[in-house]
């Protein structure tokens, strides 16, 4: 495996690239054996779960329904829980959160270009999109020919929350895992020292940290568009689209954080509260979660 | 700046992922089942067998409902029957000369010696069946996004005991909703209707011809008995506190006080009088207990959850009334996941309890006698419930998921229960049951 342990002070720093995130973990223990192991597991389960659920490769689940050309499509449990969950949240959201709002991409490029896409365009892909939609009933899905969904609003929390688990099963050593910035500690550490997360300035790219959260155990999250946007015309536009229009979210905060039990429920807020726009601070304090954001 | 008021999805937010990574189990208390969240129907049957005494078969049936974001309600019927016969406290002396008793019940039930299998000894019990029908609404009303109040009434009915229950209870959360702070009371009305007539408290039932083995205070009289319905009125109030300490530890605390009034007398409880120079039984009298009883009580609880698989409930109750009662419980339940779909519970308790001042298992009405009255007992009881009492029980539950909309699950209790007093024989129950669950 394409990893990497360093001993740090008094803890170990492991690193492997997955989910197209630099990913870290770091072991509060003395013992190199063991702090390898503990890598390894954390890799292996978070590769495990990228493989699983990429929209980028052939030879998965996610593929197998987003092909199955209005066919229905027999999931397993794993992914099943994770479809029940995408439902929970498209309805709590009021329907913002839509795993079938990816196909969007199809006209939106936040690569920088400033193209903004013609309304017609948007009009036609929007029929493609909407939960409401789909037929899902457990263990069958079903959905029109044309329609996609993808777990990438979840992953890498899904990912940061089942690795945590794993480890607290398997292993009385206390780990912070960090996946891409999403953040959770299975516990506080051994000299009872916090760990310290450093939050990013989004308008200096590179380590600078404007603020730090200590943690002892639970999650943290944020939610975006620190390195992709898109201006057009002095208008900023953020990554986040709203599947109700096809258009970004307007107004919304640059970047939000939110502390949880998990990773995936500090995902979800931190999401949730950006694609409430210029409500996402009322959205958060109605929540009594803790914060951090940035307009 | 103006904030919009928005709602809180927070806690359904977090029932979905708990469901998404497989929750760990026991994060609730056992009276939060977090699936009682959505709407659902519960059904059980419940099988409760003292050996030879009484034998209870309940149906229970609960249907919940939420309404909406902050309204839910939930129903309830009890249908129960109950049969069999109840120690009635007079004792039996096999070499006394009960047959010498003009015998009078007020109860109108039939009442009987009954040796024990085992031969040990023989009890006087009192044979009964009779059901019992119970109605119960309750209302969740969310005030805000941390209060919420619980208002709920119960009715239930059986021959001779009618039964009225209001209570209200606020649940405010704090500090990030890891504390839960509780307070609650309710009010109890009930009428007390015994086949025949209410006994006044401490009334003659039968005596002995032969007036000289009787005390000088026993009035020998045995038409002192009301018949009317008796009342009695509960209040009850409770302070909680629930705290989450950490990702793994649950603590609860309560304090509760309740207050009765009225006639809290069994109109079944007899007591014999005895005299050891006549060689037995020379009278029966109704057992009085006082109109009014204070109780308090204690409750510490800790869910200590090992790992994502076991949990683990103890909990510690102390009891004590004016009566003179003192009680102290020690549960433990301990939950093993064995799959996703599957766990077993095992489940263990230990209870001891002090009698009550006015207990005695008979009253001497001779100076030999080891409980001799020189006069009238102002109360008396020889109820084995108000004795001294150990208890253990054992027990196991099995659950087993049948898909994501229902839950079955089964449970065995093994009861034994002995007293201090050797007159009284060891009780054994069994208790089982069976309960589906099912969301829509």
């Amino acid at each position: 495996m394409a990893s990497n342990l360093i001993h740090r002070g008094d803890y170990w720093w492991g690193s492997f690239f997955a989910m197209a995130s630099d990913c870290e973990i770091l072991i509060d223990e003395k013992e190199q054996q063991l702090a390898h192991t503990i890598l390894n597991c954390a890799e292996q389960e978070v590769k495990r779960i990228e493989k699983k659920y990429s929209r980028y490769t052939t030879d998965n689940i996610i593929y197998e329904i987003n092909n199955a050309n209005g066919t229905a499509v027999t999931v397993d449990e794993e992914t099943a829980r994770l479809l029940d969950y995408a439902k929970n949240c498209y309805e709590l959201s009021d329907g913002y959160f839509d795993i079938t709002s990816g196909v969007l991409r199809e006209a939106w490029k936040f690569d920088g270009s400033g193209n903004i896409p013609k309304q017609k365009q948007i009009s036609d892909i929007l029929k493609r999109v909407g939960w409401d939609k789909i037929h899902w009933k457990n263990p069958t899905l079903q959905m029109q020919p044309g329609m996609q969904i993808d777990f990438g609003g979840l992953g890498k929390e899904y990912a940061a929350d089942r690795t945590a688990k794993l480890i607290r099963e398997q292993y009385s050593k206390h780990v912070l895992i960090n996946l891409g910035g999403d953040i959770i500690a299975t516990g506080p550490r051994q000299n009872n020292n916090t760990w310290e997360i450093g939050l990013q300035d989004p308008d200096k790219s590179g380590t600078q940290a404007i603020a730090s959260i200590a943690l002892n155990y639970g999650a943290v999250a944020t939610s975006g568009d620190l390195n992709r946007f898109l201006i057009k015309n002095g208008i900023r536009y953020t990554h986040i689209l709203n599947p109700k229009t096809g258009w970004p979210v307007e107004n919304a905060p640059r970047q939000v954080t939110v502390l949880a039990d998990t990773c995936i429920d500090a995902g979800m807020l931190s999401t949730f509260a950006i694609l409430q726009g210029e409500d996402a601070e009322a959205f958060l304090q109605a929540q009594e979660v803790e914060y951090r954001i940035i307009q | 700046m103006q904030l919009k008021k928005m709602k809180s999805i927070r806690g359904k937010l977090a029932l979905a992922t708990s469901a998404l990574l497989v929750a760990s189990p026991g994060h609730t208390t056992e009276n939060s089942d977090p699936s009682s969240d959505n709407d659902s129907v519960d059904i059980s049957r419940l099988y409760y067998a003292e050996e030879e005494r009484v034998t209870v078969e309940k149906i229970q049936a609960y249907i919940t409902k939420e309404i909406n974001e902050s309204n839910k309600v939930k129903l309830g019927y009890i249908y129960d029957t109950m049969s069999g016969a109840s120690p009635n406290g007079r004792i039996y002396v096999s070499s006394g000369d009960a047959s010498n008793i003009t015998y009078t019940t007020a109860s109108g039930n039939q009442n009987t010696v009954a040796t024990n299998s085992d031969g040990s000894s023989a009890t006087w019990k009192t044979n009964f069946k009779d059901t019992r029908k119970a109605y119960s609404a309750e209302w969740e009303h969310a005030i805000s996004n941390t209060i919420n109040a619980v208002a709920s009434a119960a009715t239930s009915s059986e021959n001779d005991y009618d039964s009225q229950t209001y209570s209200g209870k606020f649940l405010w959360d704090l500090n990030q909703r890891r504390t839960t702070l509780t307070i609650g009371a309710s009010a109890n009305f009930d009428t007390v209707k015994s086949i025949g007539g209410i006994p006044e408290g401490g009334s003659t039932i039968s005596c002995i011809t032969n007036q000289n083995f009787a005390p000088d205070w026993l009035n020998c009289d045995p038409n002192r008995i009301y018949y009317k319905p008796a009342s009695k009125n509960t209040v009850d109030y409770l302070f909680g506190i629930t705290q989450v300490w950490n990702r793994k530890t649950l603590m609860q605390f309560n304090f509760s006080f309740s207050e009765e009034n009225g006639y809290l007398t069994d109109p079944y409880k007899q007591v014999s009088v005895v005299n050891s120079e006549f060689g037995g039984e020379v009278a029966i009298i109704n057992e009085k207990r006082p109109d009014s009883r204070k109780t308090r009580a204690l409750f510490y609880k800790v869910v200590y959850v090992l790992n994502n698989n076991i949990a683990s409930h103890t909990s510690y109750r102390l009891f004590w009334d004016d009566w003179g009662v003192i009680a102290h419980t020690v549960n433990q339940r301990l939950r093993i996941n064995i799959t996703d779909r599957f766990y077993v519970q095992g489940h263990g308790r230990v209870h001891w309890q002090g009698a009550a001042d006015f207990f005695r298992s008979s009253i001497g009405a001779d100076k030999n006698s080891k409980y001799y009255f020189k006069e009238a007992p102002q109360y008396i009881s020889a109820d084995s419930r108000l004795g001294e009492l150990g208890t253990v029980t054992v027990g196991a539950k099995v659950a087993y998921k049948i898909n994501n909309s229902s839950n079955i699950s089964a449970r065995a209790e093994r009861m034994m229960q002995k007293y201090n007093d050797g007159l009284l024989p060891t009780m054994n129950t069994w208790i089982m049951q069976v309960i589906l669950n099912i969301k829509f």
